[in-house]
């Protein structure tokens, strides 16, 4: 058995299995026809061809996305998850269901945003929507994720489909629906049939696939555990689509309000202005201090100050775990009173854990100081100041800790000194903001004042603070120096030397921005007592003297004299040698550096023309030829081996398995092909998204210098450059707000601060095309107030629609065509082109109608707009000349007459004429010429467009500032149709607008009368043929003599009778023939009978006769 | 609206264009209160008058004494524009600042400017567009459209020149990263002159071949000797040269004779060639990927694209340049960050243990700043 278990397989090397194997080896692989004979099957039809090329490209075209900049922070804001809803449908509920899946806490009553920290690197600002028509915009334009509650009892309300078109015309979030009240069903079966009918309608709605989620049941007012769970996961996986109108303004959803205006002026005028600070993360892009912004429902207003805070909500940075412990569980929502609530002065808490107490908020003023975050001992002897003078500037344990580093660094080498100099300008700037953040009025930073450490470092750069150097900083400073006398030409050379040593020092930073800020400081401190530093005084003196004098200097954009202007021709020659292509290259571009680097690349090559052999290094090449020798010794031992290839040196290893076979010759091949492949790459095989590709790569490129770019700076000066970055917790600062705004405050109402790029602030016409909703029941009439929203705005304006003709003339339109777009002017805030934006009609009525009577984009904006309407003006003749004629009724005065004079002009009939000259006498009449003779009672028409003024109107909706009362009822301004059926007036309608019944009288024709003349002339076939016609014989009438008439009388009767006895004789005349007739008939029927008796018997004898004669001849 | 508030007509022209640009009102006060002719002068109302005929829905007010302006802007739109520029300033005050807002107008540009070519101080139409034309270029993408037409020269101070300029307009810019400005590989040039001799071009060429040819080979400078009509109304002749280098920089230098009545005397051109030699080499030593005419346009430029990282090297910054950055963060809040370039160090040899920093002349800047987002509010999409 073991000998049996170790006894290989022996093939078999004869018989039949052996010569089938061996059959089997020696087989080539079959080929099919194409194989064959390739070229029988190369394309044979080139359209063909060109049709299957075409598609295939037009299929990975489609593929292709244009590129765009991925501008998506490193640490992304919250995103922005929003309930919405119709009422009673359980937002509210779910709302706390997913705070408590995420938090592990319960929240009883939520007003405002909540974030929540749902990840490792996601957060998320919940919102809950109310059905206020204001609300379900502001949060269509800033919700990431909708989540859409739907009654499945109720099925889709409108609300639903509002917000749907909503976000059509703001830019879709992503949307999730959510189908409520399942337990209401009674059978599963309708309930199964309802979701599925949900659902579809769901997907026509959005897309394909939308997802749609089922709560089934309430358990203790709650929603089921896994069901929210699920809901949360697909949250926290969800990705979200950049929207452009998003991703260039950035805009910040307030989590929190504090009113610090001043409580005595509030005391003295509870109706006065209003200070406000807002907080909230910023999102979208980038966001600039000092700009104007839009706070959605409020108006515009220009931020007053704006500082960056530590995140209250931070992400854990946590290495490889996959969940958060309950401490990173963060919840923010500061405008809900929560759970263990903290009233401050200036916030609301909820305390999640005794410990995190709000470490995240700023507060201003005493209360801030006792409650003064805890900071560890370092960081706060850093932030510790003490100063010297009574009011003079303060020292930071910062500064200290700064100074100890330069001194140590002085020894160091010039280089060194050189490359903190040129940071150190802006670290005094740093400081100075980083002072603004904490809350200190007075500037400490002025440099005139400086603390002798500070000062020391200053005189080692030669700060143009410095008094000696005062004077050559300012020469070699670029304001100044052409206006110096020639007797201090011989100083000039000197400070120009100096200038140049001290050119090798500037900061150059501070040389364009710095100097304005010190001079500013300098100003503030005016009556500042500042330790009898009088040189200042002196120096500011002529400073303004000579400020004054340049604000007027000649606008010119020549730079002055410079450093290179003081250097002879040798002098500069030597130093800009290596700017020419004749210098020496910089070491990644010189050439031979870049050659030695090929070659190690590349190698050796051959020319094939004259066959020379370039080698890169002989060494190199003798290596190749003993490589060869050994690969062919190699081999041969490999076939003395078999295939195994153990003995192999390791760096043959990487060549294919057939390099047994592989010559130097081939080797050389595969290098050249190696070569050849790069060559290809570079230049033509780099297939056809070729262009698609670099494009990608190059935003790819930009995305990440983007990044990059400020990351290592501190925050404090990335601000300065960037912005605040989306991402940022922010406080900002408003003066001068309504103090609507903070006593009618209602969390449930998002503030929404859209900021905006500088010329969004302007207004002018917008130009827009514009769509009627199929669903709203009314069409829309020009300059009929409308409340559009557009960009971050709302805002009520007077539009007009019109209608772009073939000769590019707008047309106004009365009313929106039914279901086409038109074009519409209104006076309106300027918004970039290509941006989205709906309409409705009103936002206070409660309709169960469809509420968003249009939507549409934004075209072109423009300061002025020519809508034009057509105009018919209408007249009478009053006199008819030959070809022309005197118009009256058209215009009421000469004037007008003239500035119409050259217009053209239309009769009725369709003769064409011009409008010439005013006439005297009745005011408004003219002479008019026509191409013929018009008739009196013509109507002249002049056709004529004329452009419309579209009123300058616009008035921000001011929702956030109305009181609970009526918060949904703003009214803006109303239409007069709305104004008079208020009052109960009367439509007025004109009298000759109205339609009558058109009466039109019998037109009776004169007859023909030809003038005897030409009568007279006239061919005899063309006259009137009107003669009489021929007389017939007229009978006289015939009157008897009594005899006569007694003989007529006789006659006639004796006629009568013998009338009467012709006929009789007749009647009996034809009775006698018809008796004879039938006499006569009879008698030949008789005859005939008797002849055919006769006949009959004559041939019987005759028969008998023959019949005789033929018997007896035969007898004889 | 916004407005901002300066004093003094130094940078006039900056803040009105900015204001144009940015839409905020701009109000400048103290306009030369204290000269014997106080208030705007003939070419400061010439250049709003342009401003005006370039945009739609702008409001100026002067008041009585011309020593206050208040500007309200309204919105670009190009067209087509004939001007006649007051002779006090050349075409080149006019047209810089026109270049800054060709970009963004509801259509192409195409600008007929009369008046002087070529004077002191200004920079002359060639020299915009030797320097200044490349630069815009690789901003707007391609130069399709971008001319620049002298159809006739007009030396101070009667001037009598007619221009041609043609620009293109976008929706949005793109970023730009220009850091190497490579090595010069050639120098180009017009000589030009009116109504004087036509040997003086000749001259001109000579003498400032002398200077160059030590540098390099490749200098070719035309020659454009106009006559006739097309010759302007006062004698004047002058250079403008441009080094190219191999990544496509652009470093321009320009030297004008003196003007007939301006009481300098007559210049020679030997002196103007040899001037114009010399001022091209600090051109080069000021060095940069963007000449000293071109700085203020590209910085503009740069803020004026996405809200993308823009960076370009260039040479010490000009006066102007520095108050237009100033400006800048006025009106659009973007702060450049300035820091000095690292200079490009020779092939190191073995025998040397430290790399040695090539002469390439001045210190070089790195201009880093953010976009604004702007875009173009004027064009219209169909």
């Amino acid at each position: 058995m073991e000998s049996d278990i170790n006894k290989g397989h022996r093939a078999r090397h004869s018989g039949p299995k052996a010569e089938k194997k061996k059959a089997k080896k020696d087989h080539k692989q079959e080929l099919n026809a194409k194989q064959r004979n390739p070229r029988a099957f190369a394309i044979q039809s080139v359209n063909k061809a060109a049709k299957a090329f075409q598609r295939t490209a037009d299929i990975k075209t489609k593929k292709q996305h244009i590129p765009k900049v991925d501008r998506t922070p490193t640490e992304p804001p919250p995103i922005v998850v929003a309930i919405i809803g119709p009422p009673k449908v359980g937002k509210s509920t779910l709302l706390k269901c997913l705070i408590k899946n995420y938090t592990k806490q319960k929240l009883t009553d939520i007003q405002g945003p909540v974030t929540v920290v749902a990840g490792k690197n996601r957060r998320i600002t919940f919102i809950e929507c109310n059905n206020d028509i204001n609300c379900m915009i502001d949060v269509g334009k800033i919700a990431d994720l909708a989540l859409l509650m739907v009654d499945a009892k109720q099925g889709f309300e409108m609300e639903v489909f509002e917000f749907f078109n909503i976000c059509q015309a703001t830019g879709f979030p992503r949307c999730m629906g959510v189908l409520n009240h399942l337990d209401l069903f009674k059978d599963s079966k309708g309930m199964r049939k309802r979701k599925k009918q949900l659902k579809n309608r769901f997907e026509v709605e959005l897309y394909k696939g939308a997802r749609l989620f089922y709560l089934s049941m309430l358990v203790n007012g709650e929603y089921l555990q896994n069901e929210v769970h699920n809901l949360c996961r697909f949250i926290s996986v969800m990705k979200m689509i950049p929207l452009t109108w998003r991703a260039t303004h950035p805009y910040v959803v307030a989590d929190r309000m504090e009113d610090i205006t001043n409580p005595e002026h509030i005391r003295k005028n509870p109706k006065c202005d209003r200070t406000v600070s807002l907080y909230g993360f910023v999102r979208g892009t980038h966001m600039k201090s000092k700009s104007m912004v839009h706070i959605a429902g409020c108006g515009d207003y220009y931020i007053r100050n704006m500082t960056f805070l530590p995140d209250p909500c931070p992400t854990p940075t946590m290495e490889k775990r996959r969940s958060l412990n309950v401490k990173e569980r963060v919840v923010y929502a500061p405008m809900s009173g929560v759970g263990g609530i903290v009233y401050d002065k200036d916030a609301v808490y909820i305390d999640v854990h005794a410990k995190q107490v709000a470490e995240e908020e700023k507060p201003t003023g005493l209360v801030a100081a006792l409650m003064g975050s805890v900071k560890p001992v370092d960081e706060k002897v850093k932030e510790s100041q003490i100063s010297i003078f009574k009011g003079g500037p303060a020292i930071s344990g910062e500064e200290f800790s700064r100074v100890r580093h330069n001194s140590g660094s002085d020894e160091e080498s010039d280089d060194d000194e050189m490359e903190d100099d040129a940071d150190s300008g802006m670290e005094a700037e740093d400081q100075e903001e980083g002072d603004d953040d904490e809350g200190m009025e007075e500037e400490d930073s002025d440099e005139e004042s400086e603390s002798p450490s500070k000062k020391k470092r200053r005189t080692i750069r030669m700060d143009e603070e410095t008094d000696d150097l005062d004077q050559l900083e300012e020469n070699s400073d670029e304001e100044e120096g052409d206006d110096e006398s020639e007797s201090f030409q011989w100083k000039q050379k000197m400070f120009e030397k100096a200038a140049v040593k001290h050119t090798k020092r500037k900061n150059y930073f501070s040389l364009v921005y710095g100097d304005e800020e010190a001079n500013n400081s300098e100003d503030e401190h005016t009556d500042e007592d500042i330790g009898g530093l009088f040189k200042v005084l002196k120096k500011k003196a002529a400073g303004i003297a000579e400020e004054k004098k340049a604000i007027n200097k000649k606008d010119c954009s020549a730079s002055g004299p410079t450093v290179e202007s003081s250097l002879d021709l040798e002098e500069l020659g030597e130093e800009i040698q290596d700017a020419f292509v004749t210098g020496t290259w910089d070491a990644s571009e010189d050439a031979k550096t870049r050659l030695e680097e090929d070659d190690e690349l590349y190698g050796d090559f051959e020319d094939l023309e004259t066959g020379e052999k370039y080698t890169a290094d002989p060494a190199l090449e003798m290596d190749e030829d003993e490589n060869d020798s050994l690969d062919q010794t190699n081999s041969n031992e490999g076939e003395e081996n078999g295939e195994d290839g153990d003995t192999e040196p390791a760096e043959e290893e990487s060549r294919p398995k057939t390099k047994a076979e592989m010559t130097a010759h081939e080797r050389r091949l595969a290098k050249k092909r190696k070569i050849k492949e790069v060559f290809d790459n570079e230049y033509d095989m780099k297939g056809d998204n070729e262009f698609y590709e670099s494009w990608r790569a190059e935003t790819a490129e930009q995305a990440t210098l983007n990044k990059s770019e400020f990351e290592e700076l501190p925050e404090e000066q990335r601000v300065q450059y960037e912005g605040f970055r989306p991402g940022m917790y922010v406080r900002i600062e408003f003066e001068q707000m309504p103090c609507e705004l903070i006593e009618n405050f209602d969390p449930t109402y998002p503030i929404v601060i859209g900021a905006m790029t500088n010329v969004e602030e302007k207004l002018g016409y917008v130009n827009v095309r514009i769509k009627k909703h199929r669903w709203y029941k009314k069409i829309l009439k020009s300059r009929n107030p409308l409340i559009l929203s557009m960009g971050w705005r709302r805002f009520q304006t007077i539009p007009y629609y019109y209608k772009l003709e073939d000769n590019m003339r707008r047309r106004m339109l009365k009313y929106t065509p039914e279901h086409i777009h038109c074009h519409s002017t209104f006076w309106g805030p300027i918004t970039p082109q290509g941006t989205g934006f709906l309409a409705v009609e009103s936002v206070s009525n409660k309709t169960a109608n469809f509420r968003i009577a249009a939507t549409g984009v934004v075209l072109e904006l423009d300061q002025s707009v020519e809508v034009e309407k057509k105009l018919k003006l209408v007249g009478n003749p009053l006199k008819v000349y030959k070809k022309s004629a005197f118009i009256k009724d058209m215009f009421t005065s000469n004037l007008e007459v003239a500035k119409f004079q050259g217009a053209k002009l239309q009769t009725v009939s369709g003769l064409r004429g011009q409008v010439k000259k005013a006439l005297h006498a009745p005011p408004g009449a003219f002479r008019a010429t026509f191409e013929d003779r018009i008739k009196m009672s013509d109507i002249v028409f002049l056709k004529a467009w004329v452009k419309i003024d579209i009123p300058k109107f616009i008035m921000p909706v001011t929702s956030l500032l109305l009181g609970a009362s009526d918060k949904q009822a703003w009214l803006g301004m109303r239409t007069i149709g709305q104004l008079r059926h208020e009052r109960g007036l009367p439509v007025p309608q004109r009298e000759d607008s109205l339609y009558k019944p058109i009466v039109r009288s019998e037109r009776v024709r004169k007859p023909l009368v030809i003038p005897k003349d030409l009568k007279m002339r006239l061919p005899f076939k063309d006259t009137p043929k009107d003669l009489p016609e021929a007389k017939k014989p007229k009978r006289v009438a015939v009157v008897m003599e009594p005899h006569e008439a007694k003989v007529a009388n006789f006659l006639k009767r004796v006629k009568a009778v013998h009338k009467e006895k012709a006929v009789r004789t007749h009647h009996e005349m034809r009775k006698r023939a018809q008796a004879h007739q039938k006499r006569k008939q009879a008698e030949e029927a008789l005859r005939q009978e008797k002849l055919k008796g006769a006949k009959k018997r004559l041939h019987k004898i005759l028969g008998e006769m023959k019949k005789k004669k033929d018997s007896g001849s035969g007898h004889f | 609206m916004s407005s901002l508030q300066y004093e003094g007509c130094n940078n006039f022209r900056m803040r009105l264009v900015l204001a144009t640009l940015s839409g905020k009102s701009v109000k400048i006060n103290q306009m030369r209160p204290e000269e014997d002719d106080p208030g705007l002068k003939d070419f400061e109302i010439s250049f709003i008058r342009l401003l005006d005929k370039v945009t739609n829905g702008t409001k100026t007010v002067i008041n009585e004494t011309g020593t206050q302006i208040i500007y309200r802007p309204g919105l670009l739109l190009g067209g087509g524009i004939d001007h006649d520029c007051h002779v006090a300033r050349p075409i080149g005050y006019y047209l810089e600042m026109l270049m800054c807002l060709a970009p963004f107008t509801k259509e192409p540009l195409r600008a007929v400017l009369r008046g002087v070519t070529c004077d002191k101080d200004d920079p002359s139409v060639d020299l915009l567009k030797l320097s200044v034309f490349p630069v815009l270029k690789r901003f707007l993408g391609t130069d399709e459209g971008l001319e620049l037409k002298i159809s006739k020269r007009g030396a101070a101070p009667d001037g009598g020149g007619e221009v041609l300029f043609c620009c293109p307009c976008r929706q949005k810019l793109r970023p730009v990263k220009f850091l190497q400005p490579g090595k010069i590989k050639r120098i180009r040039g017009v000589a030009w002159s009116v109504r004087v001799s036509p040997a003086f071009v000749n001259r001109l060429v000579d003498s400032t071949r002398s200077v160059l040819n030590k540098f390099l080979t490749d200098v070719y400078i035309y020659t454009d000797h106009m006559k006739g009509n097309q010759s302007g109304k006062s004698p004047g002749f002058g250079l403008t040269l441009v080094a190219e280098t191999t990544e496509g920089a652009f470093l321009a230098a320009e030297e004008v004779s003196n003007a007939r009545k301006s009481g300098e005397g007559p210049s020679i051109p030997e002196d103007i060639g040899k001037k114009a030699a010399v001022s091209l080499l600090q051109e080069i030593h000021r060095g940069g990927c963007v000449g000293s005419m071109a700085q203020s346009l590209a910085a503009l430029m740069m803020v004026l694209g996405q809200q993308d990282v823009s960076k370009v090297q260039m040479g010490e910054l000009t006066p102007y340049t520095i108050q237009f950055l100033r400006h800048i963060r006025d009106f659009f809040q973007v702060t450049f960050s300035i820091k000095k370039d690292q200079k490009p160090v020779a092939p190191s040899t073995d025998d040397e243990e430290e790399p040695q920093e090539l002469r390439v002349g001045a210190d070089k800047l790195i201009l880093t700043c953010v976009g604004v987002g702007y875009s173009n509010v004027s064009k219209a999409v169909r």
